[in-house]
């Protein structure tokens, strides 16, 4: 892990003795789990989701500012805590992360009681940062990881629930992690590698063609082999072999991750023209292709499960929510913003609405559509009229 | 061929193209006074069918009767100023009907050099024009049907479902004057559009619009690959703002710049750049705003006058009360500003709220491109910073104003690029303004170079 992505512990942010009495009383599951962790809270099977989510809300409430002053602009107090169980907490637009510091604020300067919740961390951890995507002139999401073990928590249940607790060699098609220490895709492919016993997992040039010879050989010698990669990288490779005349045919054994990055400056495709692509260019079963929706934003990840469906892990929520009013849910069915009440996100905001279109089914599993586009639109964008 | 026999036959071209331009220019101001006629008349004429048009536009689009008659009167002024003449006129003059600074990636490309050699070559006198109208703002196709027109080529439209009344009002009107042979045909329904063999095609959209639109068209043959398209993609405009004073003196001006239609059309201002931050102007701003919108509430209650009446007088707080309830009450938007304004607040950002408009001051080095129509963004910055933010923009700018008496104070933010024009031409703008920095009817005859 690279020095870089590391920095020192941030500001005190003081709050009252009669608050903290409150938070004891409102939390007490929580209180005790951050003050001794032993199983991450948003993995506590006492407790249900909305009992976890509503003593979250109450957390980042009092100790994140940018999320406090945002639910206080929409009607929301800290005392809020049972309205939880009925409605959506208010969920903070992901642009937030590139706009201000969205996360919890170490306590307490005078208050030894309050100063329990986040002693650990300074004993035993070291936050990350991690950056989202994008040159140095870009405007980019800033995620600061106070407790890294809760995202290694996160990122082997969410591929546990998804791909059992077989081991799998993970070979990315990705620049490395040393290389990359704010990236949060990187960071997780890394912690996938760290856990295979074998040690085969590795990062692949992207200039190169799949090594097909000690595929098959692992393969042979019975393991399973997650190929990491983004869209574009994937057709980029097809390409490499059919130019250098050299066939794939993906053995069963082996599956392909799509990590995203459908859309580029220069090209962009459709995830059904995706997965044709590969199904052809790869010579394999469409069950052998896998997508992973993440963000830098976000602790959790969500796998498809069945063709384009993704699922995410049992202490996330997915809601599909209309675009103008945030906390009104949609149908099953319909389109709208995709957002995510994500409990991994315990000292960030597990509340979030991202710029996402998307559409849900009636199991609650989603697709991810694309940006959503505005309809209030500057311009003579007003052209796609419908002559029906 | 020796030199004097090359010499001879390139002044005999120079001379034949030079009376070509002559004779074009002779006809085409033919053209501009009867068009400039007619129009007027059909703004004046009780009988033009212009009051049932408007009455339906009220009634059956999603305008306000405020921006109507705003633009109504906008045109109505400009033609009466004999802006088509003016423009038949500036065409004769040696320039670029294309600002190149603003086409640079287009000029780049050897297919698309070619491309517009072809249509250079192709587009003769009484070329066929498929013109594709937006609807974003009333009558906002006018122009273009107003440069065929005076081109002298064959107008065929595709009329906006957002603003149907208007415009066939006015082409109806014109075949009444004799602009039959010009005027060929109209219609809202794409499929309806007939197969006539194209010669250019002027749109105004997104780039995706475009491509669909395309498609659809080509899939229907009613063109083909080859036939070349104008597209207009700008979207907004930005002000440049020298002082609190200047505010306070161009407030009418300004909040036209920014509310007028809705912050729709690419000249409405999405981006204000100035050296007094946003705070400081706090006040002056929110009632200029509130000013605005109560004016426009007010409005809707007391017009009590006819269309004409009420152009004549130019003056809106006689404008007839529309017939139908009050629109642009929509409570999804309300909802979403309350949102927006949170945000502001979440992330310490100073903005300014009236209504469902939002101004928000940015960092020079973040501020986004605007999208949303009711929303601005201000930039705390100095002149200089013009250049980084237009660069940036690039093809989606439209347009720089500057609020002050004298628009040439201000550095031009490249060469070759944007006329800095004064705020007060935002929203009335020459006819003969430059969409995407093309001037459209130089466009359309590149035959009289």
């Amino acid at each position: 892990m690279s020095s870089n992505s590391r920095f020192t512990m941030n500001e005190p942010f003081s709050i009252s003795s009669q608050t903290i009495e409150y938070v004891k009383q409102r939390m007490p599951e929580l209180y005790a789990s951050l003050a001794k962790p032993v199983t991450p809270f948003f993995l506590d099977n006492t407790l249900n989701f909305e009992e976890k989510l509503a003593q979250i809300f109450v957390f980042q409430y009092i100790l994140n500012p940018v999320y406090q002053k945002y639910c206080t602009a929409l009607g929301w107090s800290v005392n809020d805590y049972s309205r939880c169980f009925s409605e959506l907490p208010p969920l903070l637009p992901v642009q937030a992360f590139k706009d201000a510091a969205v996360w919890t604020h170490d306590t307490l300067v005078g208050d030894t009681e309050m100063s329990t919740y986040l002693t650990h961390l300074k004993a035993d951890t070291q936050p990350l940062e991690f950056l989202s995507s994008g040159t140095s002139a870009m405007q980019r999401s800033r995620h600061r990881v106070l407790d890294p073990t809760f995202y290694d928590a996160s990122i082997r249940a969410s591929w546990q629930a998804r791909f059992g607790e077989d081991n799998w060699i993970i070979w990315a098609y990705t620049p490395g992690y040393s290389e990359n220490p704010q990236s949060s895709l990187l960071y997780m492919i890394d912690r996938l590698m760290e856990w295979d016993h074998t040690q085969e997992s590795r990062y692949l040039s992207l200039e190169e063609c799949l090594p097909l010879k000690q595929l098959n050989k692992l393969v042979e010698d019975g393991y399973r082999v997650m190929l990491f990669g983004a869209a574009f990288g994937w057709l980029d490779l097809i390409e490499r072999h059919e130019r250098e005349n050299e066939p794939i045919s993906l053995p069963r054994e082996v599956s392909i991750m799509e990590t995203g990055g459908m859309k580029t400056f220069r090209r962009s495709i459709s995830r059904v023209d995706l997965f044709e692509r590969l199904v052809q260019g790869f010579n394999c079963a469409p069950e052998q292709l896998h997508t992973e929706y993440g963000m830098t934003e976000c602790l959790s990840q969500a796998y498809t499960s069945k063709g384009l469906w993704l699922e995410s892990p049992n202490w996330v929520k997915i809601v599909v929510v209309d675009p103008d009013q945030p906390n009104k849910m949609l149908e099953s069915g319909q389109e709208g913003l995709i957002g995510i009440v994500d409990l991994a996100n315990i000292y960030s905001c597990s509340f979030m609405l991202t710029g996402d279109r998307g559409v849900q089914d009636e199991e609650g599993r989603f697709q991810v559509l694309g940006r959503w586009e505005p309809t209030s639109l500057r311009g003579c964008n007003f052209l796609m009229e419908q002559d029906g | 061929m020796d030199k004097l026999a090359r010499l001879t036959s390139h002044q005999n071209g120079s001379n034949k193209v030079h009376e070509m331009g002559r004779i074009w220019s002779k006809q085409a101001k033919e053209r501009a006074l009867l068009l400039q006629e007619h129009l007027i008349k059909w703004f004046e004429d009780e009988q033009s069918g212009m009051q049932e048009a408007v009455e339906q536009t009220i009634s059956g689009t999603e305008f306000i009767s405020e921006d109507i008659y705003f633009q109504l009167s906008a045109i109505k002024s400009r033609l009466e100023t004999g802006d088509l003449v003016h423009w038949v006129d500036q065409c004769t003059i040696d320039s670029p009907s294309i600002d190149e600074s603003r086409h640079v990636l287009d000029t780049q490309s050897t297919d698309n050099e070619n491309k517009e050699a072809n249509r250079i070559t192709q587009l003769k006198e009484r070329s066929n024009i498929l013109c594709i109208h937006a609807g974003n703002l009333p009558l906002v196709g006018l122009q273009d049907v107003i440069a065929v027109l005076l081109a002298g080529h064959c107008y065929t439209g595709k009329i906006s479902r957002k603003d149907p009344y208007l415009l066939p009002s006015i082409l109806s009107w014109l075949i009444q004057f004799g602009w039959r042979e010009q005027i060929q045909y109209w219609t809202q329904i794409t499929a309806d559009i007939p197969v006539n063999n194209y010669d250019q095609v002027l749109f105004a959209g997104s780039e995706s619009s475009l491509s669909s639109v395309r498609k659809t068209l080509i899939e229907a043959r009613i063109l083909d690959e080859e036939t070349p398209w104008l597209n207009r993609i700008a979207s907004f405009s930005i002000a440049y703002c020298p002082s609190k004073k200047a505010v306070i003196e161009h407030n009418t001006d300004f909040m036209d710049a920014l509310m007028r239609y809705g912050g729709k059309g690419c000249r409405s201002v999405g981006v204000v750049v100035s050296p007094v931050g946003l705070n400081e102007l706090r006040i002056p701003l929110e009632n200029a705003m509130k000013n605005v919108l109560e004016q426009n509430g007010a409005l809707r209650q007391t017009n009590t006058l006819r269309p004409q009446d009420a152009l004549k007088q130019n003056n809106f707080k006689k404008l007839r009360k529309a017939e139908t309830p009050l629109k642009k009450v929509n409570k999804s938007e309300l909802t979403s500003v309350t949102y927006k304004k949170a945000y502001n607040i979440a992330v310490d950002r100073v903005f300014v709220g009236v209504g469902d408009w939002l101004i928000e001051e940015h960092p020079i080095e973040y501020v986004p491109e605007p999208s949303n129509n009711r929303v601005v963004y201000w930039v705390h910055a100095n002149q200089e910073d013009l250049v980084n933010l237009v660069e940036r923009f690039g093809p989606a700018l439209q347009s720089i104003y500057y609020l002050g008496s004298n628009a040439s104070d201000v550095k031009k933010p490249y060469k070759h690029s944007f006329e800095i024009e004064s705020i007060d031409s935002a929203q009335r703008p020459p006819l003969y303004w430059r969409p995407d920095g093309t001037d459209i009817l130089r466009y359309l005859c590149p035959f009289i170079i």
